[in-house]
C-alpha cells in the first residue's frame, strides 16, 4: 500500500462566493493489478499471501508466508493473465460432484485481523454459461467463520454479481457486488474489500462495482478450514469453469482505480431548466505514474455524454474539473458516470457512480406550507415532506464572521458551507426548501458599543438600529448568504429578525433624538419611557374629552418610533435587499403584528407573518391575520403580502393545571412512539379524571394541539387572503423528535393537518393565493392613539377586550376589516357602513371628526364603555373580562353577537350570512365571482384538556342556512360539485350540514360552469415545448369570469405523471401551461387531462410525442 | 344531531333574520333621514318612538345639538325606556348649555351607570362652574366603579398637579387570601391584628410572597405631614398586576378591575376626604392575580390636585 501527501486548492463551495480551502491529504496509490505483482506488492507485511501460479513452482505462495497449495482436482495451465501459468477449475455438482479446487493447509495466519483485501483474475471458459453459482475462494464452508467469495448464478447473459459471506463468530453476513459482466474469454480483475468496520466493497477492473455498510461488524471470525481457490470447501462442490491468475489476500483496505473521481459538495440536486448546472469532482491519480493523455468522460444514465481531456497529472496529484449538467432532461434520478480512460497498453478505463437528481420546478403560485422549525436528520424530512410541508428552517449563518469582517465574507467554515449544501440537495431531492433563520441584529444585543441607551443615560441589552454599522451588518449578511448559498434552489426563504421588539425599549442616543428632531422639528418629549406609551391617567392636562391634536408630540414621537424610528424596520428590509433576488426566493417577517398598530413594521420584506396559538377560540387567528393585512395594505412596498402560523405547540398552563401529586410518571410510552391512543384516559386514586397525556407525561410543559382546533383554525386563516401557512412546534406534531419541552402528546394532529393539505391547500392553493378579499364595509379601528394612551393593544396576542370584540362582530354574522389610524387618515370611511371601536378611548382630532363625519352620514357606530367621549355611539357592547372557563367565555360573546346582530340587522345588510352563530361566514371575490368561507366553531370540552374548563377542544356538528345577496351559481370547491341552491329575490339560499370544526369554500359565479375548452397540439416531438391551454367557460362559450381551481395531468405513455402535473388557479377562467418535453420524455402518445375542481368536469386530449 | 337548546338558538336566530329583514326596509331610511339637517325637533323628539332603538338612539344623539327648543325633547329621551337613548342624550347635553345641567343633575340619578357615565362626559365640556363641579364631584361618589373611574378623570381634567408624595417601597405586609375570606373577616380593618403578616417591598412582584394565581392582600401605615386639605387628592397607582380593591383608614375608596389586562395600567382613585393630614394613615390592597407574576409592582403615590388655570 502506498500513499502520497497531496495538495490542492479546491473550491469547496459553489455560487458566486467560492471558498477557497487548501486540502493537504494523504493519497492512497493504487495497486498495480495490472501487472504481475512483485516486490513489496508481493512480499510486503501486509500481503498475507499470493499466488500466480507460474512455474517452476505454481503452488507457492510468493508472499513468503509458507501457504502453499494443493492441487484438488483443479489443474496448473499456461495462459495466465501475464502469459505464464494459472490455476483451472471446473464446473461440480450438478454436473459431477467432485472437488475442482486448491487449498492451503488450514492456518490461523490466513484469516485477516480486520481490514482486508481479496482480489484475483478469472476468465470464464465458455461452459460457465448457464450454470449456477460458481465458488472462486472459500474458507468458511457453513460456518460463521472466514469468507467465502462466490460469482452468482447468471442473471442475463454473462451477467453475474460478486457474493461475499463472512463470518463473525455467531453470524454471518452477505455482500453483493452490481451486475458485473463475465464473458466467456476476457480477462477481469475482481477485487474485496472489508474495513473492519461494517463496510464491504467490490472493484472490478479498479472501477467501484458495488458495496454496502452495515454497521455494528468488525473483524471476521478465524476460519477452521483452509483456504479454498476456484471451488467450495465441500460438497455440493461449485468449481468455476475457467482460469484464475494472481490470487493474493491482503491486510487493510487497498485501492484499485487508477484515478478517483470525488464530487466535490456543490450540487448533486438540481432544478429542472436552472442554468447554473456544474457537478464539479476532483479527479486523483492514483497510479504510480504520471496520469498522461488520459481523458474523463461522464455520463447522465447512458445520455449526453461529456468528454474531458485531461491534463498530464502527477501520481497522487489531484486535478478539478466539472460536468455540465443538461438540466432539460426528464425530473428523475440519475445515475451519472465518470469513467477514466487511461491509455495504457491494453488500455483500460476506471468508473464510479454518482447520484444526480432532477426535481420539477415548482408550479405557478403553490401555496407554501412552512415548518417554522429545523429537522433532525431526513427520516424527519420526509415525515413532514409526507404530511404536506414545502419548507423548514434551517441553514446556520456565522453572524460573527460578517460582522468582524463588516463586508460580505463566507457565512460559516467551508465545512459548514459545505455540510448546508448538503442539506439543500437534501431538501430539493424531496421537493422541499430551506428557510434560513436570519436575525443578525439579535446577536449584537450584548455589544455595548452598539446598545440602545435609555432616557437615564443606562445601556439596554438590545441593539440600536440607527447605527450605520449594524445596517451594513444586515445587509452585509444578506449578501453573504445569497453569496454562499444563492444559486441553490433549496435555499427558498429567509426568516428575518424574528422576535426582536418585543424586548426592545426607545433609544435616547445622540443620533436618535436628532433623527426625530428632523422628522418633528421638536425633541422626544420627556415622559417618553418604553415602547408602549403612556397612559393618559398620568398626563396632566390630558384633554377631558380624550381627543388629542394630530400633533400631540407623544403621538407623533410614538408613531414615528413604531413606524420606523427605532430602526427595526429598516434592518429588516437591509438583511432583505442583501438577500437572492431570485423569483423563487421569499423573505418574511414574524411575529409583525406583536407590534402597535401602524403602517410598515416588517420593512420590505416580501411576507409578514405572525403566530397564534389556537386556545380558546381558534376564531381568534382570523385577527392576528386581519391585523396582517392591513399592515401589509399600508407598507411601503405595494406588494406586500401574509403567511400566518398556527402552533402546533400549546402552553401547559394555558389549558391545564399542574399536574398533582397523584400523577403516576409512566415515561416512553406515548411521546416517543408513533401510535394512534389506545383509550382515553383514566381516574386517578383520588378520584380525579387524568387524560392519557397527563397520566404518561405529567410534566409536559407544551402539549399537542387538538385536532379539531388546528382544523378550525386552519379554515378561520385560509379563509383569509394568506400567501402561505406555517406551523411550528415539530417536537409535538412528530414522534420521536428531541425538544427539551415540546410533548408528543396528540397523535391525530399530524394525520389532520396532512388531511387539510391534500385536501384544500395542494389543489386549492393555486386558485386562493390569487383572489383578494373582498372589500369589506365594516371595518375594525385598532386605535394607535388608544394604544398609545392606554398602553393597550392587542399586540398579535389576538386576546383582551379586541379580541372579544372582533369574536362578537364575527358571531354577529360580520366580516370587519381590521384598520388603523392611518387607514382612516389615508382612505377615509367611504367604504364602510359600520365601524367597531373597541376600546377607542383615545383619539385623534382627524379620526375623532371622520368618526362623527361617517356617523352623520348614515354609518353606524359600535362603541364601549370606554369610547372616547367625543363619539355618540349607536349600539353600545359593554367590555367584560372573559371568566375562566371557556364555554362561558365563548356564550357571552355569542349572546352579545346576537344581541348586536338584532340591533344592526334593520340597517345593515350583509353581503353573506348565516342563519347559526356558530358558522361564521367570510367572502372574498375575483372579477364578479365571490368565494364564500364558512367554518364552524361550535365546540364542547372533551377529555384531552376539556375536563379543566380552559379550552373546549372537540367540534360539534352544527347546520346553517348560508346566504349571499346576490343569484349565481355555487360550487364546493372541496368536493367538486355544483351545490344545490334555492334563489329568490335576487338572493342565494344554501342549507347545509356541517361537521366538527369543519370548513367550506365555495365559488359562487354570475354564470354556470359548461365546459372545458381544451387545447394542445396533436404532435410533437422530444425536446419541444409544448403550450396546453384550458378554459373553463360558460353556457355562451365565454371564460369564467373567476380563477378556478383546475388539475393538470401530463401522462406519458407509461402513465407516468410528467412535469407541469400538478394544480393551478386558472385566472379569468383559463391557464396556460408552456411545457417543455425533455429529450428523455418518452416518446408515444401522450395524454393531457383537465379537471376543474368547481363542477368536476374534465377534458382530454392526446399528443404523438416523435423521438427529437 | 342538534340539542334542543341549540336548535332553539338557531330557530331564534331565524326568526331575528326574518324580522330585520323586514324591519330594514323602514328603518334605516327613517335613520337617514334624521341625519338631515333639516331635521327638525319635532322630528327627532317623534323618532324617539321609533320601534328602532337605533333610530330613536340617533334622535337622542341629535336633538341637543337643536338647542334649548329641544330642551323638553332631550327631557324626554333622558326618560326612554332604552338606556343608550337615554346614554346618547346624556353625552350631548352640554350641547344645550346651561340648559343641561339641570337634565344632568337629574341624570346622574339614572338606574344605568352607562348613562350616568355619559353625564359625566357631557359635564366636562361643560365650563367648569362650581355647579357642574358639584356635579362631578357627585359622580365621583357615585356607586358605579365605571362612573367613579369617569369623574375622576374628568375631575382630573380640571386640575393639575400641585405635588406628588410618594408612598414608601419598604414596610408594607402581605398575606394569601386562599380562602378568600378576607373581605368578610374585614382585612382592611385599621386595627386589624396584623400577626401572620409578612414583610414585603412594592414595585416589584410578589414572587412567592403571593398565590401564583389568587387573592393577596397588601397593608401598609404611613404618616402624612399635616396641611390644609386639599381641593383633590387622589391615590395613584403606576400599575397593580391585575385587579385591586383599595381601603384607605378602613373606608372603601375604590377598584381597578379590568381582567388581566389591567396588569399594566395605572390607575387613581379619589382620596380627598380619606386622608389624615398630620397622622396616621392606614391603606389596605386586596389584589387579585389570574396569571403570571403578581402585585403591587410599580410606584404608589398621593397626587395633590389643584385647579388647572
Amino acid at each position: 500500500m502506498r500513499t502520497l501527501i497531496a495538495a490542492l486548492v479546491v473550491l469547496v463551495s459553489a455560487g458566486s462566493l467560492a471558498v477557497a480551502q487548501e486540502v493537504e491529504e494523504t493519497v492512497q496509490l493504487a495497486e498495480p493489478f495490472m501487472t504481475e505483482y512483485s516486490g513489496e506488492d508481493a512480499t510486503g507485511e501486509h500481503v498475507i499471501a499470493l499466488w500466480a501460479f507460474n512455474q517452476p513452482d505454481p503452488a507457492a505462495d510468493l508472499s513468503g508466508n509458507g501457504h502453499d497449495l494443493t492441487l484438488n482436482g483443479a489443474e496448473f495451465v499456461e495462459g495466465g493473465r501475464f502469459g505464464g501459468g494459472a490455476l483451472r477449475s471446473y464446473r461440480g455438482w450438478p454436473d459431477v460432484d467432485d472437488p475442482h479446487q486448491a487449498r492451503t493447509a488450514a492456518s490461523p495466519a490466513l484469516t485477516p485481523a480486520g481490514a482486508f483485501t481479496v482480489e484475483m483474475w478469472i476468465q470464464a471458459a465458455d461452459d460457465l454459461t448457464e450454470y449456477p453459482e460458481a465458488f472462486l475462494l472459500d474458507s468458511k464452508y457453513v460456518d460463521d467463520l472466514g469468507m467465502q467469495l462466490i460469482l452468482t448464478r447468471e442473471s442475463a447473459p454473462h451477467q453475474r454479481r460478486l457474493r461475499m459471506s463472512l463470518g463473525f463468530g455467531n453470524k454471518s453476513e452477505a455482500w453483493q457486488s452490481d451486475p458485473i459482466s463475465v464473458e466467456p474469454g476476457v480477462w477481469r480483475h475482481i477485487a474485496f474489500t472489508w474495513d473492519g468496520d461494517g463496510t464491504g466493497r467490490f472493484l472490478v477492473d479498479g472501477s467501484a462495482a458495488g458495496g454496502e455498510t452495515k454497521p455494528g461488524l468488525a473483524a471476521i471470525a478465524t476460519a477452521r478450514h483452509p483456504v479454498i481457490i476456484g471451488d467450495r470447501f465441500g460438497s455440493y462442490y461449485h468449481g468455476f469453469p475457467g482460469l484464475i491468475d494472481q490470487v493474493r489476500i491482503s491486510n487493510g483496505v487497498l485501492e484499485f482505480s487508477p484515478a478517483g473521481f470525488e464530487m466535490l459538495p456543490g450540487r448533486s440536486v438540481f432544478m429542472r431548466m436552472e442554468t447554473a448546472s456544474d457537478v464539479r469532482f476532483v479527479l486523483t491519480n492514483r497510479q504510480r505514474q504520471t496520469l498522461e493523455g488520459a481523458r474523463a468522460v461522464f455520463a447522465l444514465s447512458g445520455l449526453s455524454p461529456q468528454v474531458v481531456e485531461l491534463p498530464p497529472i502527477a501520481s497522487g496529484e489531484r486535478h478539478q474539473l466539472s460536468f455540465r449538467m443538461d438540466t432539460s432532461l426528464r425530473p428523475e434520478e440519475y445515475s451519472l458516470s465518470a469513467t477514466v480512460e487511461v491509455p495504457s497498453d491494453p488500455p483500460f478505463s476506471s468508473t464510479e457512480q454518482f447520484d444526480i437528481t432532477i426535481v420539477p420546478r415548482q408550479l405557478p403560485n403553490t401555496m407554501p406550507v412552512v415548518m417554522w422549525g429545523g429537522v433532525q436528520g431526513e427520516d424527519h424530512l420526509r415525515a413532514l415532506r409526507d404530511i404536506g410541508f414545502t419548507h423548514y428552517i434551517g441553514l446556520s449563518c456565522d453572524f460573527n464572521a460578517i460582522w468582524e469582517a463588516n463586508a460580505p465574507v463566507a457565512p460559516g467554515s467551508p465545512e459548514a458551507i459545505a455540510a448546508n449544501r448538503v442539506r439543500l440537495d437534501e431538501a430539493l431531492r424531496n421537493g422541499m426548501r430551506i428557510v434560513s433563520g436570519l436575525s443578525p441584529a439579535r446577536t449584537l444585543r450584548s455589544n455595548e458599543e452598539y446598545q440602545r441607551v435609555l432616557h437615564d443615560g443606562s445601556k439596554h441589552e438590545d441593539v440600536c438600529g440607527l447605527f450605520d454599522r449594524v445596517q451594513d451588518f444586515c445587509y452585509n449578511v444578506g449578501v453573504s448568504m445569497d453569496n454562499a448559498y444563492g444559486d441553490h434552489p433549496g435555499f427558498g426563504a429567509a426568516l428575518i429578525h424574528t422576535e426582536v421588539r418585543g424586548g426592545s425599549r426607545p433609544c435616547f442616543h445622540d443620533h436618535d433624538r436628532a433623527a426625530f428632531r428632523e422628522y418633528s422639528g421638536f425633541d422626544i418629549p420627556e415622559a417618553v419611557r418604553d415602547m408602549r406609551g403612556v397612559h393618559y391617567d398620568t398626563i396632566d392636562g390630558f384633554p377631558p374629552n380624550r381627543v388629542i391634536p394630530d400633533d400631540d408630540p407623544l403621538y407623533v414621537y410614538y408613531r414615528w418610533l413604531w413606524r420606523g424610528g427605532d430602526g427595526w424596520n429598516e434592518l429588516h428590509t437591509r438583511v432583505h435587499d442583501g438577500l437572492p433576488a431570485r423569483e423563487d426566493f421569499w423573505t418574511f417577517h414574524d411575529p409583525a403584528v406583536r407590534a402597535a398598530k401602524v403602517y410598515g413594521s416588517g420593512g420590505d420584506v416580501d411576507y409578514l407573518s405572525q403566530w397564534t396559538y389556537s386556545y380558546p377560540d381558534p376564531l381568534r387567528i382570523g385577527l392576528a391575520t386581519e391585523e396582517m393585512l392591513q399592515m401589509a395594505e399600508g407598507a411601503e412596498r405595494p406588494d406586500q403580502q401574509i403567511m400566518k402560523m398556527t402552533q402546533i405547540i400549546w402552553y401547559r398552563s394555558q389549558t391545564a393545571p399542574e399536574p398533582g401529586e397523584e400523577a403516576q410518571v409512566q415515561t416512553g410510552t406515548f411521546a416517543d412512539q408513533d401510535v394512534r391512543p389506545q383509550g382515553t384516559g383514566t381516574v386517578d386514586t383520588s378520584g380525579r379524571y387524568l387524560a392519557r397525556w397527563e397520566r404518561e407525561i405529567p410534566d409536559a410543559r407544551f402539549i399537542t394541539i387538538a385536532p379539531m382546533h388546528m382544523r378550525e383554525a386552519f379554515w378561520t386563516k385560509i379563509a383569509r387572503p394568506i400567501q402561505g401557512i406555517q406551523y411550528h412546534g415539530i417536537g409535538s406534531l412528530l414522534p420521536g423528535v428531541t425538544h427539551g419541552s415540546y410533548r408528543y402528546t396528540h397523535p391525530e394532529a399530524k394525520f389532520e393537518l396532512q388531511r387539510l393539505v391534500d385536501s384544500v391547500v395542494k389543489p386549492l392553493g393555486p386558485t386562493l393565493r390569487q383572489v383578494p378579499a373582498r372589500q369589506s364595509d365594516v371595518a375594525l379601528l385598532e386605535s394607535f392613539a388608544s394604544e398609545i394612551f392606554t398602553r393597550s393593544g392587542t399586540y398579535g396576542w389576538n386576546g383582551g377586550w379586541t379580541g372579544d370584540m372582533w369574536l362578537i362582530a364575527l358571531y354577529a354574522g360580520l366580516q370587519p376589516e381590521v384598520i388603523f389610524d392611518e387607514t382612516i387618515e389615508q382612505e377615509g370611511l367611504d367604504d364602510y357602513k359600520v365601524l367597531i371601536l373597541p376600546g377607542a378611548e383615545v383619539l385623534t382630532e382627524t379620526l375623532a371628526n371622520a368618526i362623527q363625519a361617517f356617523q352623520d352620514r348614515g354609518g353606524i357606530v359600535v362603541g364601549d364603555e370606554t369610547l372616547c367621549p367625543a363619539i355618540t355611539p349607536d349600539i353600545l357592547v359593554e367590555t367584560h373580562s372573559r371568566p375562566r372557563e371557556a364555554d362561558e367565555g365563548r356564550a357571552i360573546n355569542v349572546e352579545k353577537g346576537l344581541a348586536l346582530r338584532e340591533q344592526l340587522d334593520p340597517h345593515y345588510a350583509r353581503h353573506a350570512d348565516s342563519s347559526n352563530p356558530d358558522v361564521v361566514p367570510y367572502v372574498r371575490s375575483w372579477g364578479t365571482t365571490d368565494y364564500l368561507f364558512a367554518v364552524n366553531d361550535r365546540r364542547e370540552f372533551g377529555d384531552y384538556v376539556g375536563h379543566h374548563k380552559l379550552v373546549m377542544e372537540n367540534g360539534l356538528p352544527a347546520e346553517a342556512t348560508l346566504t349571499m345577496a346576490r343569484g349565481g351559481r355555487v360550487y364546493d370547491l372541496v368536493n367538486h360539485r355544483e351545490v344545490e341552491t334555492a334563489q329568490a329575490d335576487g338572493r342565494i339560499t344554501i342549507a347545509r350540514q356541517f361537521g366538527p370544526a369543519e370548513g367550506l369554500v365555495y365559488m359562487v359565479t354570475e354564470r354556470p360552469i359548461a365546459s372545458i375548452r381544451l387545447t394542445a397540439p396533436q404532435e410533437t416531438t422530444s425536446g419541444s415545448r409544448v403550450t396546453i391551454a384550458a378554459e373553463i367557460l360558460d353556457d355562451a362559450g365565454e371564460r369564467i369570469d373567476a380563477v378556478v381551481p383546475v388539475r393538470v395531468d401530463l401522462l406519458d405513455p407509461a402513465g407516468h405523471a410528467a412535469e407541469f402535473s400538478g394544480w393551478y388557479g386558472a385566472t379569468g377562467g383559463g391557464v396556460e401551461v408552456n411545457a417543455d418535453l425533455a429529450i428523455n420524455d418518452m416518446p408515444g402518445l401522450w395524454q393531457i387531462r383537465v379537471q376543474e375542481l368547481a363542477s368536476g368536469k374534465t377534458a382530454s386530449a392526446y399528443l404523438r410525442v416523435s423521438a427529437g | 344531531m342538534l340539542n334542543t337548546p341549540t336548535r332553539m338558538l338557531l330557530v331564534a336566530a331565524i326568526i331575528c333574520l326574518s324580522a330585520a329583514l323586514a324591519l330594514a326596509q323602514d328603518a334605516a331610511p327613517r335613520r337617514l333621514a334624521l341625519l338631515d339637517d333639516a331635521a327638525t325637533v319635532e322630528t327627532l323628539a317623534a323618532a324617539l318612538d321609533d320601534a328602532d332603538v337605533v333610530v330613536a338612539r340617533t334622535a337622542a344623539r341629535l336633538l341637543p345639538s337643536r338647542g334649548e327648543a329641544a330642551v323638553s325633547a332631550v327631557g324626554a329621551a333622558l326618560g326612554h325606556t332604552d338606556p343608550l337613548v337615554r346614554r346618547n342624550a346624556a353625552m350631548n347635553l352640554h350641547r344645550l348649555g346651561n340648559a343641561g345641567i339641570a337634565l344632568a343633575d337629574r341624570a346622574l340619578g339614572d338606574e344605568s351607570e352607562l348613562v350616568r357615565q355619559g353625564v359625566v362626559y357631557s359635564l366636562i365640556e361643560l365650563p367648569q362652574t362650581a355647579e357642574v363641579a358639584a356635579l362631578v364631584q357627585r359622580a365621583q361618589e357615585d356607586e358605579s366603579a365605571l362612573v367613579r373611574a369617569t369623574a375622576i378623570a374628568a375631575a382630573r381634567a380640571a386640575f393639575t398637579t400641585a405635588e406628588a408624595i410618594p408612598l414608601p417601597r419598604e414596610g408594607w405586609l402581605i398575606k394569601t387570601d386562599t380562602e378568600e375570606v378576607g373581605v368578610d373577616e374585614k382585612w382592611f380593618a385599621v386595627d386589624l391584628d396584623e400577626a401572620g403578616w409578612t414583610p414585603i417591598a412594592i414595585e416589584e412582584f410578589w414572587g412567592d410572597r403571593g398565590p401564583s394565581s389568587g387573592v393577596g392582600w397588601y397593608r401598609l401605615q404611613f404618616d402624612l405631614p399635616a396641611r390644609e386639605k386639599p381641593t383633590r387628592a387622589q391615590l395613584d397607582f403606576q400599575a397593580v398586576d391585575e385587579s385591586a380593591w383599595v381601603w384607605l383608614n378602613g373606608e372603601f375608596a375604590g377598584e381597578h378591575d379590568l381582567g388581566p389586562n389591567g396588569w399594566d395600567t395605572p390607575f387613581r382613585l379619589d382620596v380627598t376626604d380619606g386622608l389624615n393630614w398630620g397622622g396616621a394613615n392606614q391603606l389596605t390592597v386586596r389584589v387579585l392575580n389570574s396569571a403570571m407574576a403578581g402585585g403591587i409592582w410599580k410606584p404608589v403615590s398621593i397626587v395633590i390636585l389643584e385647579p388647572a388655570d
